[in-house]
C-alpha cells in the first residue's frame, strides 16, 4: 500500500480527467492536495471526492504565469511546504498542418510545457518546497513519442515534457528533487471522448485495436502517479514511464 | 462569400486534384483523395471558418457538397 500521509500535493488540471483522479487517488494514499485549476465548480466537485484533509484549491489559469508565485506562496503558508507536484493540465487539438498557425502553437505548448516548467521552477525554491526530498511528475502522453497526423502542436508539445523533465532532473536532483514523465495512451477522460467525436468511426476502431489491452481508465495512471510521488521511487528520476495498454509495443 | 467561391475554397484546402470541379454528383466517399484523414480536414476546415463543430458522426450523413452546404447553411457561407 502506497503512503502519502502528510505529503502536500499540487495538481495542475485537478477538476477533471487524470488531473481529479490523481487527487482522489492521492488523498486516499493519505495526501493533502492543492487542486489547481480554471472551472472553480468543477475544482469543489473534485474536493468532495476527496478523503477528508485540509485539502487547498487555487482557482487559476495555468498559463497565467504571474500568479503561480503568490499563489502557491498563500498555499505553503496555509498547509505547509510542498513534496510533490503533478502537471496534468493539457489541451489536446487535432487540425491538419495547413490549419495551424503560430498562435496555435503558442496556446497547446502554454498549457501542455511550458505551465509544467513555470510551476516547476517556482515550486523548487527552497521557502516552498520540502528541502528534504520532492517529487514531480509530468502527465505527457504516448505520442511524446509515437506521432499521430493533425497533432503536430499536441504530439510536439508532450514530446518537449519529456526531454525537459530529463533535464530538470539533473538540475533539480541536488536539492533531492526528483522529475519524472509519465506517457498514457487513450484514456477514458472527456478530452478523449471529445477527441473521439472528431475522428471517423474507422479510425476509433483502429486506435482502440492498437491498444492490446483496450482504453484505460484515470485510474490506472493515477496509480502509477501515487508510486512516483511517493518514497517507494526515491531512486527514480529523469524517467518515462509508459502506460498505454500496450499501445506502443509495435 | 458566394456558395460557387466556397466550393472551390473547400476543394483546394482539402488539395482535391482528382476532379475538375465539386458539384452535386461529387460524392466524397468516392474520391480518390478520401481517406480518414479527409475527414478530419474538413471538420478542422469547417471549425475554423465558421467556429462550427462538424462530428465524425455528422460526417456519416454528408455525401456531397451540397450536404456540406446544407449543414453550414447558405446564409452563414453568404455572410462570411
Amino acid at each position: 500500500m502506497i503512503n502519502l500521509n502528510n505529503k502536500n500535493i499540487l495538481i495542475t488540471g485537478a477538476s477533471s480527467g487524470i488531473g481529479r483522479e490523481c487527487a482522489i487517488v492521492l488523498s486516499n494514499a493519505g495526501a493533502r492536495i492543492i487542486l489547481i485549476g480554471r472551472d472553480l465548480k468543477r475544482l469543489k466537485e473534485t474536493k468532495l471526492k476527496l478523503k477528508e484533509n485540509k485539502h487547498h484549491i487555487i482557482n487559476m489559469d495555468v498559463t497565467n504565469f504571474d500568479e503561480i508565485e503568490s499563489n502557491i506562496s498563500d498555499a505553503v503558508a496555509i498547509i505547509g511546504t510542498i513534496d510533490g507536484f503533478i502537471h496534468s493540465a493539457g489541451i489536446e487539438l487535432t487540425a491538419p498542418l495547413r490549419l495551424m498557425n503560430s498562435q496555435k502553437y503558442n496556446e497547446i505548448f502554454s498549457v501542455n510545457t511550458i505551465a509544467a516548467f513555470e510551476f516547476s521552477r517556482i515550486l523548487s525554491k527552497k521557502k516552498y518546497i520540502n528541502n528534504s526530498g520532492a517529487s514531480f511528475v509530468f502527465i505527457s502522453s504516448v505520442t511524446g513519442l509515437l506521432g499521430v497526423s493533425g497533432k503536430v502542436a499536441y504530439c510536439s508539445s508532450k514530446s518537449a515534457l519529456l526531454s525537459g523533465a530529463k533535464a530538470l532532473a539533473l538540475e533539480l536532483a541536488n536539492k533531492k528533487i526528483r522529475v519524472n514523465s509519465v506517457l498514457p495512451g487513450m484514456v477514458n477522460t472527456e478530452m478523449v471522448m471529445n477527441m473521439k467525436n472528431e475522428l471517423p468511426v474507422d479510425s476509433i476502431k483502429e486506435i482502440s485495436d492498437n491498444h492490446p489491452l483496450g482504453f484505460g481508465e484515470p485510474t490506472d495512471v493515477a496509480n502509477l502517479c501515487a508510486f512516483l510521488l511517493s518514497d517507494l521511487s526515491k531512486w527514480i528520476t529523469g524517467s518515462d514511464y509508459i502506460i498505454d495498454g500496450g499501445y506502443s509495443c509495435k | 462569400m458566394e456558395i460557387s467561391n466556397f466550393k472551390i475554397d473547400f476543394k483546394e484546402f482539402l488539395e482535391i486534384d482528382s476532379i475538375e470541379e465539386l458539384n452535386s454528383e461529387t460524392i466524397f466517399r468516392q474520391l480518390d483523395e478520401f481517406d480518414s484523414f479527409f475527414v478530419l480536414t474538413t471538420i478542422a476546415f469547417i471549425d475554423e471558418m465558421f467556429s462550427m463543430k462538424l462530428t465524425a458522426e455528422d460526417f456519416e450523413k454528408i455525401i456531397t457538397i451540397d450536404d456540406l452546404i446544407n449543414f453550414i447553411g447558405e446564409e452563414k457561407i453568404n455572410s462570411l
